[in-house]
């Protein structure tokens, strides 16, 4: 592979592509941060532009969304509580609370900090043990995918609601949304109400709009006669302390950023999985793992650090597979693969043989990537946080017709927009009755990975359960889910006893 | 039993209730392959969901009646809802007319209400911001990312 770094470096440190790197990541952040558009219709609109560029410009430009897009998703997360990306859903339990103390600033440089860092050492490994963990992951048969998304479920479920209840009921009810339209194995129509348009299923941006943007609005709409003009300003401080992450933060994070980076890293690299399973799970152990685990949703820094590290780490994981063994690791890496196939490449095994300086400038443009990701975010910081000044008379209002256009857009149909109201009323009741709309979310994209693998798991076995509890790896995962599970609920207990104890005094 | 102990067997209650219907709208909404095996019919997920559900509702109703339930109450107030309410009917008549009138035009007009509910009372700002806001995000859908929006009778 070293015979291949000079010609690597000549095709990567030109102006044109360093530009085209800067580019991505700009487009990329920037659509994150917008909810409603998302980074793989971005990639999937930015794809056809790259055909008529050197493959390595091409995939320039992609990692560049990609990186920035992943990151963008925790600034609305942490401003507006509103997840520009799905990865983004649990930034907001911390990053929000955050906001609303007046550290915006703060929960947003860690947002940074974790995202380069996590991304930076994930690449690191790809680089280095990439076909390893390929292989390891290339094991996983459909026992373990199912092992691993009830795995992704409990933790969801769990640590996004102080009510496990509540949270496994929420958990429930998006796998049912997932339901409707067209069953996967035999085809055949489930819950579509006679409704043609959601023949296709109850379609998945309109959901993630009505749930997180949508409903915040009629939260924030609600908030209006009771809160006043109080909340906006409550969002910035000019107080030092409020806006940076001291180095002694910092240092106290290291081992929850080690430890994200670690779990994206892993996570990213299954086929299927994605950075939203990686921000939670990151979540739940840096919470398990924690001294203070009850500021856990009420503004954690290390509850930021340890979501935006966990997903941004998957965009190093999720390109091992594509690149090793050309099996992406999600929606995005998916369309990437259109980037090498359209100029006659195959990614896998035979990538590295036959086109090894192709696969070194990919690493080479990861590096960079990061460096500019650090520079443009930090630069461009104060420009988002000066968002959130704006006026919420302004802010909200533009908020929610970036919503409707959102929707609307998916497939230039009304129907999506009606879809999101109604589930912008689901999110609003479940706020007010603290279902968490995140366990939703979460059943309603592993949904149809856990039918699949179940279904799978229950043929292979002829209607036996027991492969679950008996194959090696799934074991691993169904014992980290009891133990997560137990763990929690002691957790918990702990912490009412505490607040009883202290409400008794 | 206490009126928040009452409010949480109500929740236990309707999850109970939307795993019920679940469970009873199967045999209608579901079209069943004739001669497949349970496990891989298409109506085995949406059963296993909606028994779950019940038993998860009927869990929760139970442990608030035995007092096991210790979580705080919820503030709901009628004007707040009601407000919702309202605002819900506004963003689907802002749905409806933005499919016949045109993205610009009905934008503009929402914007302007939805900025006065918030509090906008600086008729200059309003105005501005009526006018710039809808063309700002047409100009980003459609011409940066060439993703059209309905133009309608009046655009």
């Amino acid at each position: 592979m070293v015979e291949h770094l000079l010609p690597a470096l000549q095709l990567v440190f030109n102006p044109v592509n360093i530009l085209i790197i800067a580019a991505g990541l700009f487009i990329g952040i920037t659509i994150g941060a917008i909810p409603g558009l998302n980074v793989p219709m971005t990639v999937a609109l930015l794809l056809p532009v790259t055909f008529s560029m050197h493959p390595v410009s091409g995939l320039s430009l992609l990692l560049g969304v990609y990186k920035g897009g992943t990151y963008g998703g925790s600034i609305s997360a942490i401003l507006i509580n509103t997840p520009g990306a799905p990865a983004a859903a649990v930034t907001c339990l911390d990053g929000y609370p955050m906001a609303q103390q007046g550290k915006a600033g703060k929960a947003l440089r860690a947002s940074i900090y974790g995202s380069v860092i996590g991304e930076f050492i994930a690449d690191l490994v790809l680089i280095s043990i990439a076909s390893q963990v390929a292989a390891l992951a290339l094991k996983f048969g459909p026992t373990e995918k199912f092992s691993l998304v009830l795995f992704a479920l409990s933790t969801i479920s769990v640590v996004s609601s102080r009510h496990k209840l509540k949270g496994i009921a929420a958990g429930l009810i998006g796998i049912f949304l997932h339901v409707v339209g067209s069953d996967p194995i035999s085809g055949s129509s489930r819950f579509t109400l006679g409704i043609f348009n959601l023949f296709g299923g109850v379609p998945f941006l309109p959901l993630l709009i009505g749930l997180f943007a949508v409903s915040e609005f009629l939260i924030q709409i609600e908030r209006k006669a009771s809160a006043g003009k109080k909340d906006a300003v409550a969002f910035i401080s000019e107080r030092r302390e409020d806006s940076y992450v001291s180095w002694k933060e910092f240092k106290e994070n290291i081992k929850t950023i080690l430890r994200s980076t670690l779990i994206g890293l892993g996570i990213g690299a299954l086929p299927g999985s994605g950075s939203a399973i990686s921000a939670f799970v990151s979540y739940g152990a840096a919470r398990n793992s924690s001294r203070d685990p009850e500021k856990f949703g009420k503004g954690s820094l290390e509850g930021v650090f340890a979501a935006e590290t966990g997903n941004n780490a998957v965009t190093g994981g999720a390109l091992i597979p594509l690149l090793t063994l050309g099996i992406p690791g999600d929606a995005i890496t998916a369309i990437m693969l259109g980037v090498f196939l359209v100029h006659g490449l195959i990614p896998g095994p035979e990538l590295f043989t036959k086109s090894g300086n192709i696969v070194v400038a990919v690493f080479v443009v990861l590096i960079v990537a990061n460096i500019l990701h650090f520079v443009i975010a930090s630069l461009g910081l104060r420009l988002f946080v000066r968002l959130i000044s704006l006026s919420r008379s302004i802010l909200f209002p533009t908020v929610i017709l970036i919503c409707v256009a959102g929707a609307f857009t998916v497939n230039s149909n009304i129907f999506d927009v009606y879809v999101a109201i109604v589930f912008g009323a689901l999110g609003y009741l479940m706020k007010k009755f603290n279902f968490p709309v995140t366990s939703l979310l979460m059943g309603y994209i592993l949904g149809p990975l856990l039918e699949t693998s179940l279904v799978q798991t229950l043929i292979l076995s002829d209607g036996s359960v027991l492969p679950i509890f008996t194959r090696p790896i799934s074991l691993v995962f169904v014992l980290l889910t009891v133990f997560f599970i137990l763990w929690s609920l002691l957790i918990q207990k702990k912490a009412l006893d505490r607040e009883e104890a202290a409400n008794g005094t | 039993m206490t009126g928040l102990e009452r409010r949480h067997v109500i929740e236990g209650f309707l999850v109970t209730l939307i795993g019920t219907v679940i469970l009873i709208l199967i045999p209608s909404q579901v079209n069943e392959i004739p001669g497949m095996e349970t496990k891989m019919s298409p109506s085995f997920i949406p059963m296993l969901v909606g028994v779950s559900l019940i038993a998860v509702g009927v869990s929760f109703a139970v442990l608030s009646i035995v007092g096991r339930n210790k979580e705080k109450p919820v503030e709901l107030e009628k004007e707040q809802l009601l407000r919702a309410v309202f605002t819900i009917l506004l963003l689907v008549a802002y749905t409806f007319l933005f499919s016949k009138l045109g993205f610009l035009v009905t934008s503009g007009l929402f914007y302007g209400i939805f900025s006065f509910i918030f509090g906008a009372r600086n008729l200059l700002k309003l105005f501005a911001g009526i006018v710039a806001v809808p063309v700002v995000i047409w100009f980003f859908f459609e011409i940066i990312f060439i993703i059209p929006l309905p133009h309608g009778l009046l655009y």
